[in-house]
């Protein structure tokens, strides 16, 4: 298409130039957004009454386009799985075993708080089993164990897995976590 | 000419289709919503600037709850024409707490524990307040002055949509005058936590509670 009339001319240029503008200021919204979202978001967690008067223009404008598609389903882009709690204790066992076999001071304080269990202990971490006649019995030695100096001073993460049989015996792992290593 | 805009609006519509933004957040709860444990039930005050351990001899312990969620908006465009914004609850990645050591003589400590209901429990290492962010590893009795510790809470240590969050803090006595406090404690989602030392991410953190 072309336009000969000067007129028609520079009204093609200036549309096309507020067009390309418009989109550049577009793009420059989007870049800037997440900062503005990360102080909207803290007031409206602190103070949900307060939440739109701070909320920027942008997510605004987000939420004008959400209300016109208020039917649709939302984008599979934000789902995320749940994570399952007792995968992660197979998760922690998992790492620790695969870890590999070696030798460390901090493994003798590890050994130390479960004294009366057969632990191994790996590269990263010490694996703890006790077992206890009934729950009373698992609760009262617990309770003793996690109160104890000795426990609250071990220098790394400690997590412990509870299985309860038919029986109504209770078994518990310990996973006495390699304190020289991050976590 | 329109033939000329058109790989500049099919270029813009294919940036703003593949936008997504996650923003940070941070749930932040005030120092005074702590239980004493028994024994230093006449140890403890609260008030404006949190908890405190009103003895000058003896050291108190408290238990605080901890936020153990936390909701962010997630923004961006499907598309050229779908805009959303919605709540996103991802696992937590750090919880801070934030205190006031005045003792010269006996350290200010604290540590997490998180418990799921089917027995899964947690234990974090025990943290000393000093001058780094994020507590020190080692008692540090000498150290005064306000400061925080923190843990990284990520997955598999800490799963926030089974488990209940606590931190355990034993508070001096102070040995100047005023009082050693348990300030505020901060939930974090983590979406910051590869920048904490960066200050430039400080916007939500600041280094100073005015309180």
């Amino acid at each position: 298409m072309t336009a000969r009339n000067p007129r028609i001319r520079l009204l093609l240029g200036a549309l096309s130039a507020a067009v390309v503008t418009a989109c550049v200021a577009l793009l420059v919204s989007v870049s800037l957004a997440p900062a503005a979202h990360v102080e909207a978001t803290a007031v409206a967690a602190d103070a949900p009454a307060a939440a739109g008067k701070a909320t920027p223009r942008a997510v605004e404008m987000h939420r004008a386009h959400e209300h016109e598609h208020e039917h649709t389903a939302p984008p599979p882009a934000v789902a995320r799985p749940e994570p399952q709690a007792k995968d992660r204790a197979a998760t922690l066992v998992t790492q620790i075993r695969d870890s590999g076999s070696d030798s460390a001071p901090w493994m003798e304080q590890a050994r130390a708080l479960v004294n009366d269990a057969d632990v191994d202990c790996y590269r990263d971490g010490c694996i703890a089993v006790v077992a206890y006649a009934d729950e009373l019995a698992f609760e009262l030695a617990d309770e003793t164990l996690t109160s104890s100096e000795a426990f609250l001073s071990y220098p790394g993460w400690r997590h412990r897995r509870v299985e309860r049989g038919a029986s109504g015996r209770v078994t518990a792992t310990w996973l006495l976590m390699n304190p020289t290593t991050v976590q | 000419m329109f033939k000329k805009l058109v790989p500049v609006v099919a270029a813009a519509a294919m940036l703003a289709g593949a936008y997504r933004s996650a923003d940070a957040n941070v749930i932040r709860r005030h120092g005074s919503l702590c239980a004493p444990k028994y024994g230093s039930q006449n140890l403890v005050g609260a008030d404006e600037r949190g908890t405190y351990n009103a003895s000058p001899t003896t050291v108190a312990q408290v238990t605080c709850a901890v936020v153990d969620r936390v909701a962010h908006k997630v923004s961006g465009w499907v598309g050229w024409d779908y805009a959303f914004t919605v709540d996103e609850t991802p696992s937590i990645k750090r919880v801070a707490v934030w205190g006031r050591d005045l003792s010269a003589t006996t350290p200010f400590s604290c540590y997490l524990f998180s418990t799921d209901e089917d027995g899964f429990s947690s234990w974090a290492p025990t943290k000393y307040m000093c001058s780094d962010n994020s507590g020190c590893p080692d008692s540090t009795s000498e150290y005064t002055g306000v400061s925080r510790m923190s843990w990284d809470t990520s997955w598999p240590v800490v799963d926030s949509y089974e488990d209940y969050v606590g931190i355990v803090c034993r508070v001096p006595p102070a040995t100047s005058l005023g009082a050693s406090y348990v300030k505020a404690i901060k939930t974090l989602d983590g979406e910051e936590v590869h920048n904490w030392q960066d200050p430039d991410t400080w916007r939500n953190h600041p280094e100073t509670l005015w309180f």
